[in-house]
């Protein structure tokens, strides 16, 4: 039988395989230090093979996986997030934040009123934190050229 | 009796401030569902980076104590433990407050946290100046084989499967090797920009502690709690003194085992009310009474919750080998202002070491004082939803890694091994000798090249490093636990069965 473990088991050897190979690829040092930087990485490889190896051969019971429902949530905050980064610095902290924050809590409890409050408290909130608490001097509230 | 000549600087306003704010902010964070006190503390390193490192420390220690008794809250009003330390907690905590005795339950366990704590951090006070002295005797090879024990015993002791926790903590050791090696300077594993300086501890910590706990909280949805609060009423804490203290077979057990349990590398507090539930139903005349609202259990477990926090200190502070996954992001703390544990910390800042100790001392009592009146009231204001709570977790998750050296690639670190180890935890793995690995891995490493360089100098690499009374006696650790926990779990006798990972899973989110 297939089980998700003994695939995950494969992967890991292959991994640590992966890894040991790339440990053999390092140069070592002139001072030819028979130790190095190599074997601390390739012992601990083998020990991944060998745990891998055991996870093949004696797998667990099936793990349980999210609905797909609940992936495609995950895959829309994953991708918000992403946008959320790359749209800081043009759009400054307060708005894509808004959004952000409003996007998330919608996509866990979907009350638009509330998901907006939420969205509002979070910006100006997490704002204040992490100028004054952080020190992030850089954060800027709103976009360069609003009168700010 | 240094520790006595620091105590004043514990009470300066802005120290004592400090660890108002950590003390009463712990207890609320331990109280809330979703929050677990090893997530609060990594999300908390952040804001320490602009104290002085003892005032640093005093929050982070006071937000570790109090979110550890904190837990107790949601435990026996809403059965759901605040941390997978709180789970024997609820077994008559929780029944008591069905039956009406809620404000008993929180009296017996705070007096009892407060008394478990109080030992504990005596035992921190006076261990660990003997142990930083007898810790200058450990050479490399003994300083290699500790850490591959903190690695190890976390692996087998506190994950579902014996392999899985070993895997765990070998790949935390394998994201240790990315970056320059510490000895040789040789660049090793670099395969993006992000992880040129290899991965930065802290960023990895709140990645790996708080983004499975945020992507959990979507997969559930709305399906929110739907566990009631119960109601709490008076009860005088006079009565509640009485009863803790006439309970002494409870507390002494609890106590105990909790410090002993703390004192081993690795281990940690996960376990620690468990075996001194377990333990005291044994020992007690009234065992049948025990998951029934028995107060002994309540005091058992709370006792030893709390007496594990400041023994798991010692090894860090002597050994800088984390005895709990907190204890492990407290080292991160530490490390950051450049302060390495050992008896480095103890001769060169004494001040900044006994303060923080001191500091632990009084949070104790603070935590009991502020829990006795304030706990009911902690409770509803834990009760955040959902949706709030995974975008102010997220949040201060990205802008915390990211202020670490304002860098994006440390925020790309925390998210990627965030969301790797979600997937790691659906397989069984978990988090903390996944990071104990992490921390370790470098503290492991120099001391194995060290060690060679020293074997190849006087004896041959295998007499250095497994030869000597030392040597013997950590790899005969090393060895036994995990063979105990690969037999337990061939007997299925196991305190963390796979099913009791995935209740506390369910419970923390």
């Amino acid at each position: 039988m297939l089980r998700s473990d003994r695939v995950f088991g494969l992967v890991v050897i292959l991994a640590a395989l992966a890894y040991i190979a790339s440990a053999l690829q390092l140069q070592t040092s002139f001072l030819s230090d028979p130790m190095g930087s190599k074997s601390f990485p390739i012992g601990l490889g083998i020990v991944a093979v060998l745990c891998g190896a055991v996870m093949v051969l004696k797998p667990d019971d099936e793990a349980e996986w999210p609905q797909p429902s609940a992936l495609l949530k995950l895959a829309i905050a994953v991708v918000a997030m992403i946008a959320y980064a790359y749209a800081l610095k043009p759009l400054g902290f307060l708005l894509p934040t808004f959004i952000a924050a409003g996007l998330l809590s919608f996509l866990i409890t979907p009350r638009i009123v509330f998901n907006v409050l939420a969205g509002i408290g979070l910006s100006v909130g997490l704002y204040v934190l992490f100028r004054y608490g952080l020190g992030l001097e850089t954060l800027q509230a709103i976009p360069k050229g609003w009168g700010g | 009796m240094e520790f006595l000549a620091y105590f004043g600087d514990v009470f300066t306003p802005i120290n004592f401030g400090l660890l108002l704010i950590g003390t009463i902010g712990g207890l609320i964070l331990g109280a809330t569902p979703g929050l677990s006190p090893t997530m609060a503390v990594a999300l908390l390193i952040p804001f320490t980076f602009r104290l002085e490192p003892a005032q640093g420390l005093i929050l982070l220690g006071a937000a570790y104590t109090s979110t550890v008794a904190g837990g107790a809250v949601s435990a026996i009003l809403l059965k759901i433990p605040g941390a997978p330390a709180n789970i024997a907690t609820t077994l008559d905590g929780h029944t008591m407050a069905q039956k009406g005795q809620g404000a008993r339950a929180l009296q017996l366990s705070f007096l009892a946290s407060a008394v478990g704590g109080v030992f504990g951090v005596l035992l921190l006070i006076f261990l660990t100046p003997v142990l930083a002295q007898w810790a200058l005797a450990f050479g490399p090879s003994h300083l290699f084989w500790l850490a591959i024990l903190g690695v190890t015993v976390i692996g087998s002791l506190d994950s579902s499967s014996v392999v899985k926790g070993l895997l765990s903590g070998c790949i935390g050791l394998w994201l240790a090797t990315i970056g320059f090696d510490d000895i040789m300077g040789a660049q090793r594993f670099i395969f993006h920009s992000s992880v040129s300086g290899g991965i930065n501890v802290i960023p990895a910590l709140i990645g790996l502690f708080a983004i499975p706990q945020v992507i959990t909280m979507f997969a559930k949805g709305r399906k929110s709690l739907d566990a009631e609060v119960l109601t709490v009423e008076r009860h005088p804490i006079k009565d509640a003194f009485r009863e803790v203290f006439s309970r002494t077979r409870a507390l002494t057990i609890g106590t105990l085992s909790g410090s002993i349990i703390g004192l081993i590398p690795g281990v940690g507090g996960q376990i620690a009310g468990l075996v001194a539930y377990d333990q005291s139903k044994k020992m007690s005349s009234e065992s049948e009474k025990f998951g029934t609202g028995h107060s002994e259990g309540v005091i058992a477990a709370e006792s030893a919750n709390n007496a594990m926090v400041g023994p798991s200190l010692v090894p860090l502070l002597t050994l800088s080998i984390p005895g709990s996954p907190t204890a492990a992001v407290l080292l991160g703390g530490l490390l950051i202002h450049g302060i390495f544990p050992g008896s480095d910390l103890f001769d060169n800042y004494p001040d900044v070491a006994w303060t923080f100790i001191n500091s632990m001392l009084v949070g104790q009592i603070l935590m009991c004082i502020f829990g006795l009146y304030v706990a009911g009231l902690a409770a509803k204001v834990a009760q955040v939803p959902n949706a709030v709570m995974a975008a102010v977790v997220l949040g201060l998750a990205v802008f915390g890694s990211y202020s670490v050296q304002n860098s994006m690639g440390d925020v790309y670190v925390m998210m990627a091994l965030g969301t790797g180890m979600y997937f790691l935890e659906r397989f069984g793995f978990s988090a903390a000798p996944l990071v104990l690995g992490l921390i370790l891995g470098p503290i492991a490493e120099a001391n194995f090249i060290q060690g060679s360089m020293i074997a190849n100098a006087t004896s041959s690499v295998g007499q250095y490093f497994f030869t000597g009374a030392l040597n013997l006696t950590l790899i005969t650790i090393v060895v036994a636990s995990i063979a105990y926990s690969a037999w337990m779990e061939l007997r299925s006798r196991r305190y963390t069965t796979k099913d009791d990972a995935i209740e506390k899973e369910e419970a923390l989110s």
